[in-house]
This record gives structure tokens, C-alpha cells and sequence, in this order.
């Protein structure tokens, strides 16, 4: 048994930011969100409303419109997401040369962008002038990415250019840990590389794939970066994201004890989609 | 024969990837060479008299070098802090035997699960009461506790520090805390790299946090500043693109530049964390 002392030192620094800087703003929120403090109020933990904020969110049309826009946006994205990031770590993992390599490095290249910044730069790209909007115009599509409707899709670009390298490592760590006695075994029995590839890789990264789509549920209904920075450039709506709506509720209506309750909200469902993910991944088969 | 098919294959396979993930990135640096007046003309993606007035312009007209400086001050605090806090959590939850251990276990593998995102607004809120809006702590301390950090730690503690060699040290009489700087930090080496890499970047991309947290200009960060020239600055064009386009460059060359030389340990991090979930 380690002694208390021992304990205390090496755990106290951790777990006291830990505990200061996500339990206690979590349950601070939690707290915020069963009040409604009239805007002049010394405390925001004035007139107790119960759970008048959560049904007042339920309601919400704003706030729903978000989950909405979200829900179409990862029907888009996870497909894609999926199919791109499994077909480059198939190529890069059979090519293990220099080119192979450098391969890796570009295509991870984009996750060290701040996302923040890349949406700059596509943004800029998109407008008239930049060399998305030139070849679009070149193919014969002219097509503004900019213009209120086609938002949605240019922010799925920019998200696949930020995530497809980091999901592409991720695919890769699973490639790699596939047994080589089970390649040999279908060798063996006479497989084609096609018959590797469907009957002994898909099945063995079934829980790599979990993953992806788990990171790419939650991180689609957080996204906020890539919308506020588009907002500048073209009109996107405040409710466009969750994450969005709960930044417009704080800054501009001033309500931080909905805003709160929408936070909560957020998290819950968070906590309760990553539960289900790690619980799947953890489990036997 | 066959083998001159397959490396041409995998070339323009390599071409083709590279074209898609490097375009906005070659973009950003020949339109940070051009002038705002003739950006959006001519060949959007070549040269056309390349100068580096941009780069002048904003390093000197604008808060772009100390935006810089508060993200490199605030990440490299972040990451310093946060590797060495996981490093001493993962020690003792790796290496010593004690009640609660499953307990405290539990209480970072929920932490894993929240992203940081959906806390920041809460951040905020407790961090007004504490005083700490615009202040850098304010960004440092959130962005430090790293859930991941202690978790990789841990397992890190557990299967390459070796028992026999922290009993040694004890036996010859030395103190936890001497036998965790001078033993166990050495066999932490790349896992510090590795987590310290992790919350750096972490901090250095953050938006949300510092777009809540810090509200004076002088205090931004890095890609803060960037954004709010897209706001406030739509009256001073040239200024604008000189700002973005330079800003974007030099962000863009450090983290290429730190990820290059680090990928290793960046490998090491992600590969865990797919492994164990």
C-alpha cells in the first residue's frame, strides 16, 4: 500500500485542475440551467424555474434547427469520411516505401492547421477569383460554394480536409494490428487480394470504423469553428449548430442560464453517444 | 515490369492526394506573396511578381506578432504544465497499489469522454466568478487537464517502467519524489513529448475557449486575431489580407515544422488512442 503523503503528491496536481476545470464547470451549468435571472440581477442563480429552460430548449425551433442541419450534415459525412479514409489507408498501408511514407505525411498534414485558419483559407478559395471558384467555373459548374444553400457543402469539404489524415492514421494503427498469420491463412486458401480485403481487413477494423463514426457524431453536433468563421464570408444561420446557437443565446440574448441548460444539454448527449461507442469498441468480438 | 506499373501507380496515387491536401496550403503562400489589388485575378494558383510586402505590413501595422506570442506563450505553458501533471498522475496510478485506484480510474475514463468543446461555455461561466476572464490562465489551466494525458500515462507507467529499478532507488535510500524525477521521468521522456505535443496543438487550435475567455484584443491568440480582422477590419482591405494571408503562413510553417519533426511521437498518441478506445 502506497503511503497517503505519496499519494497526494503525485495525484493532487491532476485531479485538483481536473476537478476545478471540468466536474465543477458541468455541474455549475447544471445548477445555472434550473434558474432564469432577469438580466439586472446581482447573482445568476436568481428565480428558480425548475426544468422551464430544458422545455423551453425542447421547443425551441432555433435550437432543433441546429441538430437538423447537423443530422444531414453527418448522413453526408460519415459515408464519405468512411470510404476515403479506409481506401488511402489501404493504399498507404500496402505501399511501405519513401512515397508511402510521405503520403502519410501529407494527408495528415491538414489536422496541425488550426481549423480556424483552414477555413480561412478555403473560404477565401471558394470566392470569386480563388481557384475553387475558377475550376468550378472551369468545369462548367458555376457554382458559388458561398451562396446560403451550398453552405452545408462547403463546410463538409473543409471538415474532410481537416479529419480524413487523422482518421487515415487511426485506420492504419488497426491495419497493423491485424496478425499476419491470418493473411497467411487466406493465402493460403487461395484468396485474392479484393477477398483479403472484404473477408479479413473490413471485419477486423469493424471497431476502428465504430470509432471514426463515434468522433464524427459527437465532434459534428460540437462543430462551431468551421460555421463562425464562415459566417464573416456568407450568411449562416445562427442556429446552424448547437454550438453555434449556444455562443448567439450567451453574446447577443444575453441569457446565460438557457444558454446553460442548451450546454447541458450538448454534453449529455455527448457523454451518452461516446458511452455506447467506448462500450462497443471495449466489448469482446 | 510489373513493379514500374506499381511505383508509377503509387505516384500519381501520392500526386493526386497531395494536390487535394496541400492546394489550400500552396494557395496561402503565393497569395501571401501578392498584393490585395490583384489577388483575385490572374492565375489564382502562381506567382505573379512576388513580394513580401504583406508580410512587412502586418508584422509591423498590426497586433499579428503579439497574437503569436500569446499563443506560443499559452499552448507551450499548456503542454508544459499538462504533460507534467498527466506524467505524475500516471505514475502513481500506474506503478502504486492503493484503495480508490478504480475509483479515480473511472473518474478519467468519464473525463475522456467530454469533449472540450461542450464545456467551454461552461468554463466561462465558473471562470467569471473566479476572476479569470482575460487573464492567460484562463486558457492555460482548461486546456492543460488533459483526461487523455493521464489515461496514456498510465499505461505508459505500467508497461515500460520497470518495478525492480524504482525498488533499487528506494532501497538505496531515495525519496518518491527523487525516485519519480530522477527514474521514472527519464523512462517518461517520449510520452511527455508525445502529450506535450497533444495539448499544444490542442491549445494552438483551440477557438471557442479564448473566443469566450479572453475579450481584449491585446490578449487574443493567434487564430482569435485572425478571425476578428474578418470582422472588425472589412474597411481596411489590404490590411485584412496582409494579416490573414502572413498570419496563415507562418502558422501553417510552425506546425508543419513541429509535426515533421515529431510525427513519432504524434503516431504514438493517436495509435493508443485507437487501440484502447
Amino acid at each position: 500500500m502506497a503511503k497517503l503523503a505519496h499519494l497526494l503528491l503525485f495525484l493532487l496536481p491532476f485531479f485538483s485542475l481536473f476537478l476545478i476545470f471540468i466536474i465543477v464547470p458541468v455541474l455549475y451549468t447544471l445548477g445555472l440551467s434550473f434558474f432564469n435571472a432577469p438580466p439586472a440581477a446581482k447573482s445568476l442563480f436568481t428565480n428558480y424555474v425548475g426544468a422551464a429552460q430544458y422545455a423551453r430548449a425542447v421547443t425551441d425551433s432555433t435550437f432543433w434547427q441546429g441538430y437538423e442541419s447537423m443530422l444531414y450534415l453527418t448522413l453526408l459525412w460519415v459515408p464519405i469520411m468512411l470510404v476515403a479514409s479506409f481506401l488511402i489507408a489501404l493504399f498507404l498501408d500496402s505501399r511501405r516505401g519513401k512515397l508511402g511514407a510521405l503520403g502519410k505525411v501529407i494527408v495528415f498534414l491538414p489536422y496541425g492547421v488550426p481549423t480556424v485558419i483552414g477555413t480561412l483559407m478555403w473560404g477565401y478559395m471558394y470566392t470569386a477569383g480563388g481557384p475553387i471558384y475558377s475550376f468550378l467555373a472551369f468545369l462548367g459548374l458555376s457554382h458559388n460554394l458561398l451562396a446560403p444553400n451550398d453552405i452545408i457543402y462547403a463546410m463538409l469539404n473543409i471538415i474532410i480536409w481537416e479529419w480524413v489524415g487523422y482518421n487515415v492514421v487511426i485506420l492504419l494503427a488497426g491495419l497493423n494490428s491485424i496478425p499476419n498469420t491470418l493473411y497467411d491463412a487466406a493465402r493460403l486458401d487461395g484468396a485474392s487480394g479484393w477477398q483479403i480485403t472484404r473477408r479479413v481487413k473490413i471485419p477486423m477494423l469493424k471497431k476502428y470504423f465504430a470509432f471514426i463514426i463515434m468522433l464524427t457524431v459527437i465532434g459534428d453536433q460540437l462543430l462551431f469553428n468551421e460555421p463562425f468563421t464562415l459566417s464573416n464570408l456568407s450568411s449562416v444561420p445562427f442556429g446552424f449548430t448547437p454550438n453555434l446557437y449556444i455562443y448567439h443565446v450567451t453574446y447577443f440574448l444575453e441569457e446565460f442560464n438557457y444558454a446553460s441548460a442548451i450546454a447541458f444539454i450538448l454534453i449529455a448527449i455527448s457523454l451518452v453517444v461516446a458511452v455506447i461507442g467506448v462500450r462497443y469498441f471495449w466489448s469482446e468480438g | 515490369m510489373k513493379k514500374s506499373i506499381s511505383n508509377t501507380f503509387t505516384l500519381v496515387v501520392v500526386a493526386t492526394l497531395a494536390i487535394y491536401f496541400l492546394l489550400p496550403i500552396w494557395w496561402a503562400i503565393v497569395a501571401s506573396t501578392k498584393l490585395y489589388s490583384v489577388a483575385f485575378s490572374g492565375s489564382p494558383i502562381w506567382f505573379n511578381g512576388p513580394t513580401l510586402f504583406n508580410y512587412i505590413y502586418a508584422f509591423t501595422k498590426s497586433s499579428l506578432l503579439l497574437w503569436l506570442g500569446n499563443s506560443l506563450i499559452e499552448a507551450g505553458s499548456a503542454g508544459a504544465i499538462g504533460a507534467l501533471v498527466a506524467a505524475m498522475a500516471g505514475f502513481a496510478l500506474g506503478k502504486y497499489v492503493f484503495r480508490g485506484k478504480r475509483l479515480l480510474t473511472l473518474v478519467v475514463a468519464i473525463g475522456l469522454m467530454i469533449p472540450s468543446t461542450a464545456i467551454a461555455f461552461p468554463t466561462f461561466v465558473l471562470e467569471q466568478q473566479l476572476g479569470l476572464v482575460n487573464t492567460y490562465e484562463g486558457v492555460i489551466f482548461p486546456t492543460a487537464v488533459s483526461a487523455f494525458g493521464t489515461y496514456f500515462m498510465t499505461i505508459y507507467a505500467q508497461e515500460t517502467i520497470p518495478k525492480d529499478v524504482l525498488d533499487a532507488a528506494r532501497i538505496d535510500g531515495a525519496s518518491e519524489w527523487r525516485v519519480f524525477t530522477s527514474i521514472a521521468l527519464r523512462y517518461f521522456r517520449p510520452a511527455l513529448v508525445t502529450i506535450f505535443i497533444i495539448i499544444f496543438a490542442g491549445t494552438w487550435n483551440n477557438y471557442l475557449l479564448p473566443l469566450f475567455v479572453l475579450r481584449n484584443a491585446a490578449l487574443y491568440m493567434l487564430p482569435q486575431g485572425l478571425a476578428s480582422v474578418l470582422i472588425n477590419g472589412s474597411t481596411f482591405p489590404n490590411l485584412q489580407y496582409a494579416i490573414q494571408l502572413s498570419g496563415t503562413v507562418v502558422t501553417i510553417l510552425l506546425m508543419i515544422g513541429l509535426f515533421v519533426s515529431l510525427e513519432k511521437y504524434i503516431e504514438a498518441g493517436l495509435g493508443l488512442g485507437a487501440v484502447r478506445g
